[in-house]
């Protein structure tokens, strides 16, 4: 089964659309959302949750309906958005009679333990808290009652490199259960390159690649050459190409590389960046 | 539902406090001390009593536009919370303040009642029912308004609502005094008995107040956030 698949995705708005959109979170795996500000990354996620109506398309979350069944699944998912939701008058502690309330396998002893784990105060008020403590406190409420699945939209933008890593950290811990998995958002594509089992790339409203990690390490690489070079390559391997004075920087299908040219291994935010910027 | 109950009290305790502290002294302490025996009725309270209801109303509009403000609203609803539970809970949390605080109120008519003719159960209903049944009135004309089209441009409907209505009323009422049928009418109000009235009064209101709801309902769930 997997945690999130959806098919032929369609919603309108005035200015933007998500269009076709067709992407899997497989059980167990953490898939990772990049694009660019505006890509429809937190819409995805918007509808998904069922924040957003669709237009069309089917969406099913742990194997159920997104739009009929919804209510039934809000128990095993944990959500953690781009702010900090919680009233900023109330401490941690205050905060945990809320969830104890909503949620049925809600856990104490994993609650303070992620607090701990955090060295988040129990009784300062929220309000008070740093960006990136507030950020870790929502990770806690997400992960404290068993959620089988984590959606997190852009959590870790804005947050120092220390915090960030910690986030990833405790991601890698969640995803030790195979029955856990995870949508990420970021334009943070570092992050993600940690954490993600599978890579989706949207832009403008459209998945234009999905893939395994690994596999986008085995497929693609980086070359420097001359425009003579580049003109003997394939057109059709070439991914993004960034052309200057002294050559060109060329993200291209390994197979198609001449054999006299050195190829580089990728990083996927070059990637990302040439297949947005450099259009391949 | 538990769980959004415990948020908006556990947020909105310190000003519900004040706000039953302002209660307390405009609903029992200046009609009391103000008093004029010869003249005053119980259903002069109403003013003062609805005057301090009518601060709760205020309610709704304060938690759902801090829910907006801090994206509460949107992140309740990934918990186990249905839309229509998040707004169940509004209006149910407005109802039991209005109550409370007409209840409050009620306590200033007991003692003027006291203080001039003496104890009439019908007359406390009749003026309970006012005092409740004015600002229930209002918050079900305001919060489909806030559901339909949120904080800020809700208010501002709800203000030209709440203005066409004021007008349109006292124009049918200053045409009703001028008329025959309409001071028939009035009079027979007058000579209504009490505990009728006050059953009128709470039934119109608990229709408006369900309509209301189920508007409310409709409008949220079909709201993108």
């Amino acid at each position: 089964m997997n945690a999130i698949e959806i098919k032929g995705l369609n919603k309108y708005f005035k200015d933007f659309a998500v269009k076709d959109l067709n992407l899997t979170v497989p059980n167990g795996c953490v898939v990772g959302l990049v694009g660019e500000n505006g890509a429809g990354k937190s819409t995805t996620i918007k509808l998904i949750l069922g924040l957003l109506h669709k237009d069309s398309g089917s969406i099913t979350v742990l194997g159920k309906d997104n739009v009929k069944e919804l209510d039934s699944i809000k128990e095993d998912i944990g959500v953690v958005f781009d702010e900090c939701c919680f009233p900023t008058e109330l401490t941690a502690h205050r905060l945990r009679s809320i969830f104890r309330a909503a949620y049925r396998q809600w856990d104490d002893a994993a609650y303070e333990g992620y607090l701990k784990r955090f060295d988040l105060p129990l009784n300062k008020a929220i309000g008070k808290f740093s960006r990136g403590m507030k950020m870790k406190l929502s990770m806690a409420v997400a992960l404290s009652h068993h959620a089988r699945l984590l959606i997190l939209d852009e959590a870790t933008s804005g947050l120092d490199p220390v915090v960030r890593d910690d986030i990833i950290d405790l991601l890698m811990d969640f995803t030790q259960d195979e029955e856990h998995s995870i949508l990420i958002s970021s334009h943070i594509v570092s992050d993600l390159e940690k954490a993600c089992d599978y890579i989706a790339f949207l832009h403008k409203g459209r998945l234009v690649l999905c893939e395994e990690k690994d596999k986008l390490y085995e497929q693609y690489c980086v070359i420097h050459c001359s425009e003579q070079q580049l003109a003997t390559i394939d057109k059709t391997a070439v991914i993004g190409k960034k052309v200057g004075a002294f050559g060109a920087e060329v993200i291209v299908q390994k197979e198609a590389v001449p054999s006299a040219l050195p190829s580089y291994p990728i990083d996927i935010e070059k990637l990302f960046v040439f297949m947005v910027k450099e259009g391949g | 539902m538990k769980a959004l109950f415990r948020r908006d009290l556990l947020v909105f305790t310190t000003p519900l406090f004040l706000l039953v502290f302002v209660g307390l002294f405009g609903e029992i302490l200046v009609p009391i001390f103000h008093v004029d025996t010869e003249q005053n009725t119980p259903l002069d309270l109403v003013f003062f009593g609805a005057m301090g209801t009518m601060m709760i109303t205020i309610l709704p509009q304060s938690i759902i536009g801090q829910d907006e403000n801090t994206g509460w609203n949107r992140f309740c609803l990934t918990m186990p919370v249905k839309r229509t539970q998040y707004v169940s809970e509004k209006y149910l949390l407005t109802l039991g303040f209005l109550i409370v605080s007409a209840l409050v109120a009620s306590g200033g008519v007991i003692s003027l009642m006291v203080q001039t003719t003496g104890f009439d159960g019908k007359m406390y209903l009749l003026t309970l029912s006012l005092i409740l049944g004015a600002p229930l009135f209002m918050m079900s004309l305001d919060m489909p308004l806030l559901f339909r089209f949120g904080m800020k441009r809700g208010i501002y409907f709800f203000a030209g609502l709440f203005l066409l209505l004021f007008v349109s009323g006292l124009s049918v009422f200053l045409w009703a005094s001028y008329t025959d049928g309409g001071r028939a009418f009035f009079q027979q109000v007058q000579e209504a008995d009490s505990l009728v009235l006050a059953v009128c009064i709470l039934s119109v209101s608990a229709v408006i107040y369900a309509v209301s709801w189920r508007l409310s309902c409709r409008f949220y769930r079909k709201q993108e956030i």
